[in-house]
């Protein structure tokens, strides 16, 4: 809905939208998933396969992790463009929405087709002494940094 | 502390021992958060689609396309999602089978005996139900001290044989369940589609009837006339021929997912199995025919099934010695039979291993063997080594040994004296050929092995 200025763009709405997006994105991106140990399911050859596939698993889960986060970024940063555009004239809008195409397509891919790395940080489970931030908070920190950054060129 | 188990329970072992169900049920609770954070995305952008007409204008045909994103965004998450919690699924039933295996082989284990134990013998003075200081009141006595020794080695042979249906029931489980968690976590790994990957093998150890089962199907593959990599068709056929009649007399059975056959398919008895079980190895024996004895009784006397036999064959030719051969022909001592049948199987092996030109020769050193035995090791026999050596070109060394046919008679021959000559008299039951000079087969240090996969 147009505000009363009709800048095409009512800005109270998208900055809950983005908020919860960004939020959304802090805890995507603390979520690790960790391979089982070796020969923990077990030393058959059914089991050596299950653990093979696991293994294999937990990397597509964690890249697609990965590119959820990266997709987030897009949308927020997408959203936060057409805003923009929406102030100076509607038709550039069009040009900013591309990025919320880019974030779909990003969150659109199968598990399988995930072969990323996984860039986040992983933060070990243990407290640092005489450093002020607990890993959540660096690992919020590192998150929140992301938005601006992710545009190319 | 070890106990006395068979392959089953020791293929089990090797399954479960080092899993560690706790472990991956914990990997497990950090893919469920990543399903958990995933739906809550997909719930938020899906949101974030329903208020974007709010903050753009609704007749903006881009708004449309950015809300499109957002949705389909949401669905494809949501659909992440519910592959993830499938995976889940499929992986936690199978660790909880993992763990109830392991509880399973804790317990098995628990329940197996520590040895064999000897079986109880009734010759013994224990159990003497006539003699000096045995009045009747004893001679009751000893019956029933007989009576439940017996029942005890019963119990624990039985424990053996449950152990290894139970632990086969096991792997077989194990097994199951890990192959249909595959599937979904595949869908995680792989396109669509893609190749599930051979169902789980059987998991046994080939018994018998599928080692005979194998040589069939390679024998079937072979033509006479055609010269193959490791050898002429017609040797290979001829070789593969042996090969069956040894697993045959050898007769170990198998478990086939149900039950434990025989070389033939036949259903066989669960307790036999026990006996030839061996992990750890049998439990050492009363040495000579005292303990042969014991063991012919406990394994229902003279039709003891071959799989005994060969167990028993195994035991006592591997301690054979050399010098055994040349022992006294009046022994009737394990050692100098086990060497005897040894030297006999490895004729009949250069026999039915040298192909067809040397057929003739292979019958004339089986038959060789066979009176080699009747000198060596039989000394009053009535058994196996007289009858063998009637059938080949050895007879006149089998018939020399033999010292109880005072007359020179045939009739004596026929007479069945199972307590002396039990080995042989298993195998004849099970396998009429065997006393044309079949010997029981000799153990995995042999060069024979290799001779016979090949």
């Amino acid at each position: 809905m147009a505000g009363p200025k009709s800048t095409g763009a009512d800005e109270a709405v998208v900055n809950r939208i983005k908020a919860v997006l960004m939020e959304s994105k802090d805890e995507i991106y603390k979520v690790h998933v960790d391979k089982p140990a070796a020969e923990s399911l077990g030393s058959s050859a059914t089991a050596g396969r299950l653990e093979k596939l696991m293994n294999r698993a937990t990397d597509r889960i964690n890249s697609t992790l990965s590119e959820t986060n990266e997709a987030l970024v897009n949308f927020v940063d997408g959203l936060d463009d057409a805003v923009r555009e929406a102030k100076k004239a509607d038709a550039d809008a069009a040009t900013a929405f591309r990025k919320l195409d880019t974030a779909a397509d990003l969150i659109s891919k199968p598990f399988f087709e995930n072969l990323m790395k996984d860039d986040r940080l992983n933060l070990p489970d243990i407290p640092l002494p005489f450093f002020p931030l607990s890993g959540e908070t660096l690992e919020e920190i590192a998150s929140r940094s992301e938005y601006g950054q992710n545009q190319e060129g | 502390m070890s106990v006395v188990k068979g392959p089953m329970m020791s293929v089990l072992r090797e399954y479960v021992a080092r899993a560690n169900p706790d472990d991956v049920e914990a990997r497990l609770k950090d893919w469920e958060q990543a399903a958990r954070t995933m739906r809550r995305v997909a719930q938020d952008l899906e949101a974030a689609a329903n208020n974007l007409p709010k903050a753009f204008e609704e007749t903006s045909l881009t708004t449309d396309a950015a809300q499109r994103a957002f949705r389909d965004s949401a669905r494809k998450l949501t659909h992440k999602v519910s592959q993830l919690d499938a995976a889940i699924q499929a992986l936690g039933q199978a660790q909880g089978t993992t763990r109830t295996a392991k509880e399973k082989l804790a317990q098995l284990e628990a329940s197996l005996p520590t040895n064999h134990g000897p079986a109880p013998d009734p010759s013994s003075p224990k159990y003497a139900q006539t003699g000096t200081g045995v009045d009747s009141a004893q001679a009751v006595q000893n019956q029933k001290a007989l009576q439940s020794d017996r029942a005890a080695y019963a119990a624990r042979e039985q424990a053996i044989a449950n152990a290894e249906a139970a632990a086969a029931q096991q792997i077989q489980v194990v097994d199951k369940d890990n192959y249909t968690a595959d599937p979904p976590v595949r869908a995680i790994t792989d396109e669509p589609n893609s190749d599930p990957g051979s169902s789980p093998a059987t998991p046994s150890s080939p018994g018998s009837y599928s080692d005979i089962a194998a040589a069939r199907a390679r024998m079937a593959s072979y033509n006479s006339g055609t010269l193959y990599p490791n050898g002429w068709g017609h040797e290979l056929i001829a070789q593969e021929k042996a090969n069956i009649a040894a697993y045959e007399a050898e007769n170990k059975p198998e478990w086939n997912g149900t039950q434990w056959v025989n070389a033939d398919g036949s259903a066989a008895p669960s307790t036999s199995y026990a006996m030839v079980e061996t992990a750890d190895g049998l439990a050492p024996l009363g040495g000579g025919t005292s303990g042969m004895t014991a063991l012919a009784i406990g394994g229902g006397g003279a039709l003891l099934g071959a799989g005994v036999a060969k167990a028993l064959a195994n035991r006592f030719a591997a301690g054979a010695s050399a010098k055994a051969a040349t022992a006294s022909a009046t022994s009737k001592s394990a050692t100098a039979r086990s060497a005897a049948a040894r030297a006999g199987a490895a004729g009949a092996r250069s026999g039915a291993g040298a192909g067809a030109g040397a057929r003739g020769a292979g019958a004339g050193a089986r038959g060789g063997a066979a009176g080699a035995r009747g000198a060596g090791g039989r000394g009053g026999a009535t058994g196996a080594g007289s009858r063998a050596g009637r059938g080949g070109v050895g007879g006149a060394g089998g018939r020399g040994g033999k010292k109880d046919d005072k007359r020179g008679s045939q009739n004596q021959d026929w007479q069945a004296d199972y307590s002396d000559d039990w080995t042989e008299s298993a195998s004849d039951v099970l396998d009429p050929n065997a006393s044309r000079g079949w010997t029981p087969n000799v153990p995995e240090d042999d060069a024979d092995k290799d001779g016979r996969k090949a």
